[in-house]
C-alpha cells in the first residue's frame, strides 16, 4: 500500500555524499522530510523522498556541506512527463476504460437453463415481451417481477430464479420442486400439484396440508395452503395468517411411453469436416464472410460464441463458427431383433433420465412391436417423484376447511 | 507511558526479519551490517546483513533485513 501512495505522488532518488552525512539526515528527519529505502552504497546514502520535500532537503545539504545529487524521479507524475507527447494515447485508454465501464451497465446476455417441456426461445421471448432484452439498462432491470410473471405465464414451471451477474441475465427454472430447490419467493404462496395422482408422501416445513398420504390428487389442486387459522378453545375461527408454503410432496403417477423407429434406416458415413467462420456480429448488425460453398450431402454445425472481457463481462459482439461435414447415404433395413435392441437401448436410457431427475420406477408394462414400416415400444411406467409449484394464495373452500384440523395456538 | 517518561528506545520486534524503533535522536553510523542508533541515554546499536531502512522519520524507522544482535550501550547522544 505504501509503495502504491509513494507511485501516485512521485519520489525523487537522492544519493547523499560528503563528510556528515548522518549529521544530514538527522536534521532531515527533524524537519519533517521521510527518507524512504534509505541504504548504503559506495560514496554515501541513497533514499526517496517526496517530491514537495526537495526544496527543503537542499537548504538542509547547504547547512552541513553534504553533497545531494538526483539520480531520477519515480511515479505517476514523472511517467506522465516522459510521456507528454502521448496525449492521444493517455486520451485513448482512458476513452477505452470509459466505454468498457458504460457497455457494462446493459444487458449483453441473457441465458435460460432447466427448461424441458418449453424451449429456451419461448421464455427468452417472453421475457422480450416484458421489456427484458438484449441492451437493456442493467439496472432497470427487476428480477422478482420477472420470476412472477414466468410463474403465471407458464403453468408448468414450478420454481424460477432470475439473477445479474456482470452483464449477464440468468434464468433458471425447474419444472418441479425437490429437496434441494430451496424457494425464493417474496410473498405468501400455495404449492398446488402439477401431476395428476396419488400422495405417498408428505413433509410440511411451512403452511396447512391439505392432503395425506392416500389422497387422489389432480393437476392444480392444493397440496399445502399458505393460509393458516387460529381457533379459539371452542374452535371458533379467530385469526387467518398468510405465509409461504414450503413441504414435500411425493405422488405415485402413471407416466406413459411411446418410442418408434423406422424400419428403413439412412445411416450417414462422414468422409470430410471443414470448419470456417461464418458471421461476425457486432449488436443488430450482421457481417457475413465468404464461405466455401457447401457439396450435396453436407451438415451444417453452427456455433455462436459470444465475446466476453472477463467472467461474466459480455460484449454486445459475437462470431458464428460453422463447420461442414460431408457424408455419404447407406441405406440399411432393420431386421426385428435388431429393431427391439434399438427400443429396449432406448427405454433403458429413459430409466436412467428419470432416475437422474430423482423419480422412483415402481413398475412398468412396456410392449414392443415390429411392424411392415416401423418398430415401436409403448406402455406405462408406475413412478413415484417430487411434485408441486407455487401459486398465489386461493380461498379454501368448505370442504378444505372442515378438513384442516383445527389449532388452539395463539396469535404473535 | 513509562518510554516516555524514561527517556528510552521503544523497539519492537518482528522475528529476525524487522524492527520499528521509537523515541530516538537520531543515526550515528550506518552500514549493511551494521546500524548505530543515538537515544536519549543509551546507544542502540544493530548486527546483522543486508539491514536497510524502509522508512526514517522523526518520531519512527523501520528497519529490515536479516538481523543477528541488539546491543545497548550506555552514554547515548553522543
Amino acid at each position: 500500500m505504501t509503495s502504491g501512495i509513494l507511485f501516485i505522488i512521485g519520489t525523487y532518488e537522492i544519493e547523499m555524499s560528503g563528510v556528515s552525512m548522518e549529521r544530514c539526515l538527522n536534521l532531515c528527519s527533524k524537519q519533517g522530510i521521510v527518507m524512504w529505502k534509505l541504504k548504503p552504497v559506495e560514496n554515501g546514502y541513497r533514499f526517496l523522498i517526496k517530491r514537495s520535500c526537495y526544496k527543503d532537503l537542499i537548504a538542509v545539504s547547504k547547512k552541513t556541506n553534504t553533497k545531494i545529487q538526483t539520480i531520477g524521479g519515480h511515479g505517476l507524475p514523472f511517467f506522465f512527463v516522459k510521456h507528454k507527447k502521448r496525449k492521444s494515447f493517455f486520451l485513448g485508454m482512458s476513452l477505452c476504460v470509459l466505454l468498457v465501464f458504460l457497455l457494462s451497465q446493459f444487458v449483453w446476455n441473457i441465458t435460460v437453463t432447466g427448461v424441458e417441456t418449453y424451449s429456451k426461445e419461448t421464455i427468452l421471448k417472453f421475457a422480450e415481451k416484458e421489456h427484458y432484452k438484449i441492451g437493456t439498462y442493467k439496472h432497470s432491470i427487476d428480477c422478482n417481477i420477472l420470476e412472477e410473471r414466468i410463474r403465471e405465464q407458464f403453468k408448468k414451471i414450478a420454481w424460477v430464479s432470475c439473477s445479474m451477474t456482470g452483464t449477464r441475465l440468468k434464468i433458471d427454472i425447474k419444472e418441479t420442486l425437490d429437496q434441494n430447490t430451496t424457494q425464493n419467493v417474496k410473498k405468501p404462496c400455495d404449492i398446488v400439484s402439477n401431476k395428476t395422482g396419488v400422495v405417498t408422501f408428505l413433509s410440511i416445513k411451512n403452511g396447512t396440508p391439505l392432503v395425506r398420504p392416500g389422497t387422489k390428487v389432480k393437476e392444480g389442486d392444493t397440496l399445502i395452503s399458505g393460509l393458516i387459522y387460529y381457533y379459539s378453545d371452542d374452535f371458533q375461527k379467530t385469526q387467518t395468517d398468510k405465509i409461504k408454503a414450503d413441504g414435500t410432496v411425493y405422488l405415485k403417477t402413471k407416466e406413459l411411453y411411446y418410442e418408434s423407429i423406422p424400419v428403413v434406416q439412412y445411416k450417414k458415413q462422414y468422409i470430410n469436416t471443414r470448419n470456417q467462420i461464418s458471421n461476425i456480429k457486432i449488436g443488430n448488425l450482421n457481417i457475413s464472410l465468404p464461405i466455401k460453398k457447401k457439396i450435396f450431402h453436407t451438415d451444417i454445425l453452427q456455433k455462436e460464441k459470444r465475446l466476453k472481457l472477463w467472467g461474466e463481462f459480455y460484449l454486445p459482439a459475437s462470431v458464428v463458427f460453422q463447420k461442414q461435414k460431408e457424408y455419404e447415404v447407406k441405406k440399411e433395413t432393420l431386421k426385428e431383433t435388431q429393431g427391439k435392441n434399438i427400443l429396449k437401448k432406448r427405454v433403458v436410457k429413459y430409466k436412467k433420465q428419470l432416475k437422474e431427475k430423482g423419480i422412483r420406477i415402481l413398475g412398468e408394462k412396456i410392449t414392443y412391436e415390429y411392424k411392415k414400416n416401423n418398430a415401436e415400444a409403448k406402455g406405462y411406467f408406475v413412478v413415484e417423484e417430487s411434485v408441486g409449484k407455487i401459486r398465489n394464495i386461493h380461498p379454501l373452500t368448505k370442504k378444505q376447511e372442515k378438513y384442516i384440523t383445527p389449532t388452539t395456538a395463539q396469535p404473535k | 507511558m513509562n518510554d516516555i517518561i524514561s527517556d528510552d528506545f521503544l523497539v519492537t520486534l518482528t522475528g529476525c526479519q524487522q524492527i520499528l524503533i521509537e523515541n530516538y535522536k537520531g543515526i550515528k553510523s550506518y552500514d549493511a551490517g551494521e546500524i548505530c542508533i543515538l537515544g536519549k541515554k543509551r546507544r542502540l546499536t544493530i548486527y546483522g546483513e543486508g539491514l536497510t531502512i524502509q522508512y526514517y522519520s522523526y518520531e519512527t524507522m523501520k528497519v529490515i533485513g536479516t538481523i543477528k544482535k541488539l546491543e545497548y550501550e550506555s552514554g547515548g547522544n553522543a
